[in-house]
């Protein structure tokens, strides 16, 4: 049936015929597309899997200030806190970064207690087949993909000696690595028992790296806060809301450096459909002026600019989305995603969990397709409503 | 032409389709579970930032790393130029 | 057939007015063969362009088949361009990245018939104009002869009752020209009415019936046979 109309015969002839005007146009918007939605497609996978696990974090952390900096805090805040009215879900917390200086980098070390029940039925379900009574008494860890990645290319294939405050060597043994799907948070991180941790920072019996709780009634927030700050002149308290903020503002397509990304894309699209406008405005004037000679309205003209211009921007941006889908949720957005996560210190191949934002990507589509319509459809309009004869000309 | 036309139409529609099935195949859950895992095992919420050891070295000097006070602050530019 | 009152056509204003037509009347009966001749600038192509409905008189009425065609609103004036008339143009004026066969079914996409009727109609309207043979060649490769006759294929696809031929041997060889005019002369056979814009002397002695109409200066001159 289709291939019976001569509507649709006409349309598919010129543009096929003349794929050179359209291909140059095609590739760049193609190329912008890509490239943006490729942003879009990281900043929403990232921003939801970070919302999904910032979720779970406690209300709030309190670390121990000394003249601006952060230091040891007294196991015994634990105690105090656990008394304020409405708190609930005190826990300690030992971890850090671990220095390795021959490479400047990087390690996050936590420390886990083996009679945190909730915690080791965690452990328990991530780590298939883990011997937690082996685990924690061996001097043992767990690492995730980047820190196996390092160690192995400096040689430490079983075990690895970290250098503990008192200039002694500590021999751990790698007991397993974490999933690479789970890179995007464990990829630097390496769990250990608490006390072996405690040994590598030098931390004292009475001493942890953190305090979190949890404070259920929001109302609660501001009262708790200022009863916190009673316990300690040092007490620093960080909460949720602070961190979410912080990591809200980090992959915000909006922000910063993305902005400035999309200003440049908008401005080459700007730039292409000008030209775009122009081109039909001179180079198809004499096409437009022959439709018209030998009988074509100015309707029938606009209705095949329409769906020339429909076939073009439909086919770009779908050809362009699709790309930045596979490009970052299956190739995992090599090079760009180093925007994101950074890349000065251990190399992170993020998994990404395919998250598209529809109503963006639906914006991103309006602000594409709308101008090109309107650089396509004016000119054409404008160089139909003049007579034949002058267009021809 | 229309041929051609209604081939890449197909191919474009067949890309689109793996996309899609991609996207709805993805086990969400799953991996949902074990972030939260990792979260329940650790405490720990910080995306692994692959950013440059940092120690405050300055009294006085501000730490803006609400997470994770001993690294850099997230408005440092060497976050976005890294190596 | 085709009724021309009192036409005037202006171009520009103030100083720069322009009076290509002074108030030319003109009446072609069906089935006639009516040369405009005159030197270049002598407004027949431009009388031609208001007949053919490509532009629209300053003043006067143009009468074609009993529809008023000068005021004819765009969407009537396209359909009386696809159905009443044939236009040949001196630049043939041609679709250059399409072929021979392409190019002679533009007229018929919107008529409202399908694919394979159109198709008919154009091999045709290519074997009338004797340029069926190459008719899957792009028109970019071929000479000026093969372009005009593409272009008459074009102007005879939809069997229309009027052709128009503005300057159609201008860019033609000997050899060319007196084909086109056996071409002419078998259409107007067929009882088609035909108006041709020249300045070229071989149409003064037409080998068969045809009226002569002398343009100067924008005004009809003499009437000859």
């Amino acid at each position: 049936m289709l291939s019976r109309s001569p509507f649709l015969h006409f349309l598919t002839l010129l543009l096929f015929k003349q794929k050179s005007k359209h291909l140059g146009i095609m590739s760049i918007s193609v190329v912008m597309i890509a490239l943006v939605s490729a942003v879009l497609f990281i900043s929403s996978s990232l921003q939801q899997t970070l919302q999904d696990t910032l979720d779970e974090q406690a209300d709030f952390t309190v670390t121990r200030i000394e003249a601006g900096r952060p230091v040891s805090t007294p196991l015994a805040w634990a105690d105090r806190i656990i008394e304020i009215e409405g708190v609930s879900q005190v826990a300690p917390r030992i971890h850090g970064r671990y220095f390795y200086a021959p490479r400047e980098e990087s390690f996050l070390v936590v420390g886990i207690d083996f009679f945190d029940e909730q915690g080791s039925k965690a452990l328990e379900s991530l780590v298939k087949g883990i011997d937690l009574k082996q685990f924690f008494a061996e001097e043992s860890m767990i690492v995730g993909e980047g820190v196996k990645a390092f160690l192995q290319k400096h040689y430490y294939k079983d075990t690895f000696s970290f250098k503990t405050p008192r200039g002694q060597f500590k021999k751990v043994k790698i007991y397993e690595v974490l999933p690479g799907s789970l890179n995007l948070l464990a990829n630097d991180m390496i769990i250990m028992p608490i006390g072996l941790a405690r040994e590598i920072f030098g931390l004292k019996e009475d001493e942890v790296t953190d305090i979190t709780f949890n404070v259920p009634n929001d109302a609660e927030w501001d009262n708790v806060i200022g009863k916190l700050h009673l316990v300690d002149y040092e007490i620093r308290v960080v909460e949720k809301r602070e961190v979410e903020k912080a990591y809200e503002n980090l992959y915000n397509y909006k922000g910063g450096i993305f902005l400035i990304l999309y200003i440049i894309a908008l401005l080459t699209l700007m730039l292409i459909l000008y030209q775009r406008y122009a081109m039909v405005y001179s180079h198809e004037r004499k096409e437009i002026g022959i439709l018209r000679a030998v009988g074509w309205s100015i309707r029938d003209i606009l209705k095949l600019k329409f769906y020339e211009t429909m076939i073009l921007v439909m086919s770009s941006f779908v050809i362009g989305t699709v790309a930045a889908y596979g490009y970052v949720f299956v190739l995992g957005a090599p090079i760009l995603i180093e925007i994101f996560l950074g890349g000065a210190n251990l190399e992170n191949q993020v998994q990404m969990i395919p998250e598209v934002s529809f109503g963006t990507l639906g914006s991103l589509f309006l602000l594409y397709a709308v101008p090109f319509f309107a650089a396509v459809l004016i000119p054409s309009w404008r160089v139909a409503v003049i007579p034949p004869k002058e267009a021809m000309r | 032409m229309i041929k051609q036309f209604i081939g890449s139409a197909a191919f474009l529609m067949v890309v689109t389709g793996m996309a899609v099935g991609h996207y709805l195949s993805a086990d969400k859950i799953s991996h949902k579970k074990a972030f939260s895992d990792v979260v329940a095992v650790t405490g720990i919420v910080s995306p692994s930032l692959s950013t440059a050891f940092y120690e405050p070295a300055f009294l006085g000097e501000e730490i803006e790393h609400p997470a994770s006070p001993q690294m850099q602050s997230l408005n440092r530019m060497e976050f976005v130029y890294a190596e | 057939m085709i009724r021309i009152e009192d036409v005037g056509k202006r171009f520009g204003e103030g100083e720069n007015l322009f009076e290509a037509l002074k108030s030319i009347t003109l009446e072609v009966e069906e089935g006639e063969c009516v040369i405009l001749s005159g030197i270049s600038g002598s407004g027949k192509s431009t009388l031609l362009s208001l007949i053919a409905a490509l532009d629209r008189p300053s003043s006067g009425k143009i009468v074609v088949e009993g529809e008023l065609v000068s005021k004819l609103p765009d969407l009537h004036a396209s359909a009386y361009r696809a159905k009443t008339i044939g236009v040949i143009f001196q630049h043939f004026n041609l679709i250059e990245s399409l072929s021979v066969e392409e190019n002679v079914i533009v007229p018929l996409i919107n008529s409202g018939l399908d694919m394979p009727a159109i198709r008919k109609m154009a091999e045709q309207s290519m074997q009338r104009a004797s340029i069926l043979h190459k008719a899957s060649q792009d028109v970019a490769s071929l000479s000026g002869g093969e372009k005009q006759r593409c272009a008459i294929a074009r102007a005879l696809v939809n069997d229309p009752k009027v052709i128009l031929c503005d300057e159609p041997t201008a860019n033609l060889d000997r050899e060319n020209s007196l084909r086109f005019i056996d071409t002419i002369q078998k259409l107007n056979q067929a009882g088609k009415t035909i108006v041709i814009a020249t300045h070229d002397p071989l149409f003064e002695a037409l080998p068969f019936e045809s009226r002569v109409i002398h343009m100067a200066d924008g005004m009809i001159g003499k009437h000859g046979e």
